[in-house]
């Protein structure tokens, strides 16, 4: 079934949510990735920068300036609620899993 | 293919690749690598490469980004080990790395499709192309509004431009619609996305070049083949068909060999070919209507006849002498009147009401070189007709016979005869009325005065 726009989020989209619930620069976002994900996932430059994209546009981040030289970004009331709604979403995931997997292992 | 220098240590070449083909780009870059040439920069349409020492582990990346954070985006790069080369139109990014694990730049799949799929699409050349094919459309429904049809030449012409601008926009379409299928199919199996290789790109543009080719020498034919005359528009088209021949020719051979120089060659033909496509669009535009004939047929009446029978081939005298004998005082240049009538200044102005006891004869003759436009000029005239029910005979426009194709009718009586006789471009319509004793003046004269050869 087909979803809307930031109604769920990617894995990466995630992470960058995550990320961004402190004011980060473009370089720094992708660091706090791997390192929230012990190295699993790895975000290039061109996939966060069309990502943060689509955020601001979402309204989901908003960019902040910590410094002249390059912008920040860090996530907005309406990101966090949609942070919070994916995590429940997650959550809800592995709750309904859990007895069937009790059993599988 | 090679423009040419700018200086010794420098080559440039056209960038020449669609959004869809980022891997044939890197495969591309990384050839030119080995063969000791290094991407410099990209400037407009133009690659520029200098020479440059050949490193073995050096690693290209071509990728889309067409966000508002360019300089932020070039900056993380930077810091993962990429170095941009350069840009093309603002939106594609090529970079290259000695670091073995330097991250990619995009890392995920559906995000980077996305981007291209919409890209790909509104590319600017496209855009332009896509432009000038719907004026070009426009402009033909408009002139089938008026008359234009699947007799008329033009009709196919408007179809062969039509056609050639819409080549490349329609493969690179076609191209671009496979590329987008093969992706989401890809995407749905939780595959990477494949982009087309340096290898697939040259076999499409050799199938582009080839396809390109025969469309252009089917058209050469056609326009040979068809019923052109000798118009100014058809020798335009002849050119323009044969200088996209020779751009197809070159497109083709330098597919085969990169390193021969073909560029200025064709650069001369491409200005040529803008040249003559200004030219011929601006002609088509300017066309006369085909509801008036007045740029591309000439209309000789009564009254203002410049030629005589002898410029017709005709011996004057004789066609002459043969009209006194028929009660009809003069030929070719006037109305004939019977000797009954005498209204002052009869001889030179045609009866201003019908008079049944007058035998009298007009007529007109009408030049033009379009076969199409000669038809419907005898159309357009025996509409004229159509309430006395006439009927329609052969017309036989060859360049050595008369003919004759006549109507008649009943109509109280009365025979009405309305005359067309063809000589090469030549139409001859005479619109005789004969008196009620039925004498039929027009066959009499007709046969008299035009003998078939």
């Amino acid at each position: 079934m087909p979803r809307k726009s930031m109604q769920t989020l990617s894995e990466p989209m995630y992470y960058v949510l995550l990320a961004l619930t402190k004011e980060l620069y473009g370089t720094e976002i992708m660091s706090e990735v791997r390192h929230l994900s012990h190295d699993r996932i790895k975000i290039g430059p061109g996939t966060l920068y069309t990502m943060l994209d689509k955020f601001l546009t979402a309204g989901l981040i908003k960019r902040t300036n910590k410094s002249l030289a390059t912008k920040s970004y860090i996530i907005t009331l309406e990101g966090k609620r949609a942070l919070k709604e994916e995590y429940a979403r997650l959550s809800t995931l592995i709750l309904d899993g859990e007895k069937i997997m009790e059993v599988l292992i | 293919m090679i423009f040419g220098k700018k200086n010794k240590d420098e080559v440039k070449e056209v960038f020449n690749f669609n959004y869809t083909d980022l891997s044939a780009i890197e495969e591309y870059l990384t050839l030119k690598e080995k063969e000791g040439l290094r991407l410099k920069e990209i400037d407009g349409e133009k690659m520029i490469f200098k020479k440059a020492e050949p490193r073995e582990n050096i690693r290209y990346c071509a990728e889309i980004y067409v966000g508002s954070s360019g300089d932020d985006f070039l900056y993380s790069c930077q810091q993962e080990g990429w170095t941009h080369c350069g840009t093309y139109r603002g939106e594609l990014y090529i970079f290259r790395t000695l670091q073995r694990d330097a991250t990619d730049i995009m890392t995920d799949e559906e995000l980077k499709m996305k981007t291209i799929r919409k890209r790909a699409l509104l590319r600017p050349g496209n855009i332009s192309c896509f432009i000038l094919i719907f004026l070009r459309i426009f402009r033909f429904i408009m002139d089938v509004d008026m008359g234009l049809n699947e007799s008329d030449i033009e009709y196919w012409l408007w179809w062969i431009v039509i056609g050639i601008f819409a080549f490349s926009p329609i493969f690179i379409l076609t191209d671009y619609f496979f590329w987008l299928m093969r992706a989401k199919g890809a995407l749905r199996q939780g595959e990477k996305v494949k982009y087309l290789s340096l290898k697939g790109v040259k076999a499409r543009r050799l199938t582009e070049a080839i396809a390109f080719l025969v469309f252009c020498f089917a058209s050469l034919a056609f326009v040979c083949i068809a019923d052109v005359g000798q118009c100014e528009d058809y020798g335009v088209t002849y050119w323009l068909i044969i200088a996209f021949i020779g751009l197809a020719i070159f497109s083709l051979l330098s597919q085969f060999k990169t390193k021969t120089v073909y560029g200025k060659a064709v650069k001369i033909l491409t200005l040529i070919l803008v040249i003559e496509g200004v030219l011929f669009g601006t002609y088509m535009s300017v066309k006369v209507s085909r509801q008036h004939f007045e740029s591309t047929a000439k209309i000789y009446n009564t009254i203002n006849i410049p030629f005589s029978l002898s410029d017709l081939g005709y011996d004057e005298k004789d066609c002459t002498d043969k009209c006194m004998a028929h009660n009809i005082t003069r030929f070719a240049q006037h109305y004939f009147y019977s000797s009954d009538y005498e209204a002052e200044g009869a001889e030179n102005a045609p009866p201003e009401e019908y008079d049944e006891n007058n035998e009298y004869m007009s007529y007109e003759v009408f030049v033009s070189d379009y076969p199409h436009i000669r038809e419907k000029y005898i159309n357009e005239k025996l509409k004229t007709y159509e309430k006395y029910g006439y009927e329609i005979k052969a017309l036989d426009s060859s360049e050595t016979l008369w003919d004759i194709c006549y109507r008649e009718t009943d109509e109280e009586g009365e025979d009405r005869w309305a005359g067309f006789a063809v000589k090469g471009n030549t139409i001859f319509f005479t619109d005789i009325m004969v008196d009620t004793k039925g004498e039929n003046l027009f066959e009499t004269a007709y046969e008299k005065l035009f003998e078939k050869e």
